[in-house]
């Protein structure tokens, strides 16, 4: 038997390719196919949300379901979410009767309102104490009745459990926590993105709504103007990719542009809103 | 943020893990080409030629972790199959590095050759929890080792 020393060539077992190569195709093809995936999966979702019906949605998520409590029963705050849902009903579409809203105030001083699932809209007592006129008030509530109309709410669900879902799948992989972390973030921002045309079609059935029951447009940008205001509200282009809401300034563009009958007198908030207002600023000092 | 902790992590793995990896072949070659007249094999018995000779078990052992970046790769593709190139190299290298030290241990003992060799391979780490440490992976090499 005879032994000859050889040197074993190198690349049989390994492979010669740049490490890095393999990193990029991998990372384009896998998110490529993610991407059109979770493309598919927010449409399918989008498309089938009209063929939940309404009352389905209403039984879903009754006021019980929220994860927050309002005072209905109060004496003080009783008229006022009377005088709201009074609102409501007459900005409401006679052709979409068939949504039932339901409206509370939440003591917040943060000027805010928001609707869920279901109509359930909330405003808090800082926009109330903010507004000046009925015109005002009902612009914000008029765009918050726009997103049900358009049922954003349950849009809104319908994705975020989608983002859930495939998180959960991609979480459950060898070794790629970290590539779900990076999914779910990406595409986060881009259902800002998608959140905020939710927000410009808003506006636009809002102001329909307002026009359509004060005959005029007039008030309607009181609550940007006065947000614009405040400089913690200050937006620039950057800040408003991250945020859900369209540039502020763009918003009310929009509703200058489609203004109607703005020389019309503004319709006053009812006495006892007014009483309550300087009650709650009063203490507020 | 955890996107930063993320690159920042990837960027360390990467580059730790490609110095460490040119270094260690660098070695690797060295030293199999200094030691390459000490044949190594698999043959069960002792071969003819040698009528009288002394035996002795010899056995390296190595164990070499895997960095991040090899591990998200890894990840990525354990998403679509195919060739798993960024372990390749770890075992290549953890079989070299573990016949190298056989044969060390059997030239320290004075031997000629290593018969009916062995490979083993296992892994470190695999069974912790929800993977969240680095694995590794370690080959134990033994034979027999001739002394004429």
């Amino acid at each position: 038997m005879e032994f000859e020393a050889k040197q074993i060539p190198e690349g049989i077992n390994t492979s010669q390719e740049h490490p890095l190569k393999e990193f990029f195709l991998l990372l384009a093809g896998i998110g490529g196919i993610i991407a059109i995936a979770f493309m598919v999966l927010i449409a399918l979702s989008d498309y089938l949300i009209q063929y939940i019906p309404l009352e389905k949605e209403q039984q879903w998520f009754s006021t019980s379901t929220l994860p927050f409590t309002t005072d209905t029963d109060s004496a003080e705050v009783a008229p006022l979410n009377s005088y709201l849902l009074k609102l409501v009903n007459q900005l409401a579409p006679s052709a979409s009767d068939s949504v039932p809203y339901s409206i509370q105030m939440i003591d917040e001083d943060e000027p805010n309102a928001f609707v869920t699932p279901g109509g359930h809209i909330f405003v808090t007592r800082g926009l109330i104490n903010l507004v000046n006129s009925e015109n005002a008030l009902a612009m914000v509530i008029a765009h918050e009745m726009a997103h049900q109309i358009h049922r954003h709410p349950i849009r809104s669900l319908g994705r975020g459990m989608i983002i859930g879902m495939v998180a959960m799948i991609f979480t459950g992989v060898d070794g790629s926590e970290w590539a779900s972390q990076i999914l779910t973030s990406t595409f986060n921002l881009g259902l800002l993105a998608y959140s905020r045309e939710q927000e410009r079609e808003a506006d636009q059935t809002g102001l329909k709504l307002l026009v359509d029951y004060y005959g005029h447009s007039a008030g309607s940008r009181y609550f940007f103007n006065k947000i614009m205001s405040k400089p913690e509200f200050k937006q620039t282009k950057l800040t408003e990719y991250l945020s859900t809401h369209p540039n502020t300034e763009e918003r009310l563009k929009y509703l200058q542009q489609h203004a109607v009958n703005e020389d019309r007198a503004l319709t006053p908030l009812p006495d006892f809103i007014q009483t309550f207002v300087a009650q709650n600023s009063s203490t507020d000092q | 943020m955890d996107i930063l902790i993320f690159l920042l992590l990837l960027i360390i793995g990467f580059v730790f893990g490609q110095v460490a990896e040119k270094r260690h072949y660098k070695s690797i070659i060295k030293r199999e080409t200094e030691t390459l007249s000490m044949p190594v094999m698999t043959l069960k018995t002792v071969p003819a030629q040698i009528s009288h000779c002394k035996t002795q078990l010899v056995s390296g052992n190595a164990v070499i972790s895997i960095d991040f970046f090899k591990k998200f790769v890894a990840g990525l593709r354990g998403l679509v199959g195919g060739r798993m190139r960024s372990y390749e190299s770890l075992l290549d290298r953890a079989r070299r590095e573990a016949i190298l030290r056989m044969k060390q241990d059997a030239l320290q003992q004075g031997a000629k050759m290593i018969i009916n060799v062995r490979i083993e391979t296992s892994s470190i780490n695999k069974n912790s929890s929800r993977n969240q440490s680095v694995g590794s992976v370690e080959v134990l090499a033994y034979g027999t080792a001739i002394s004429i």
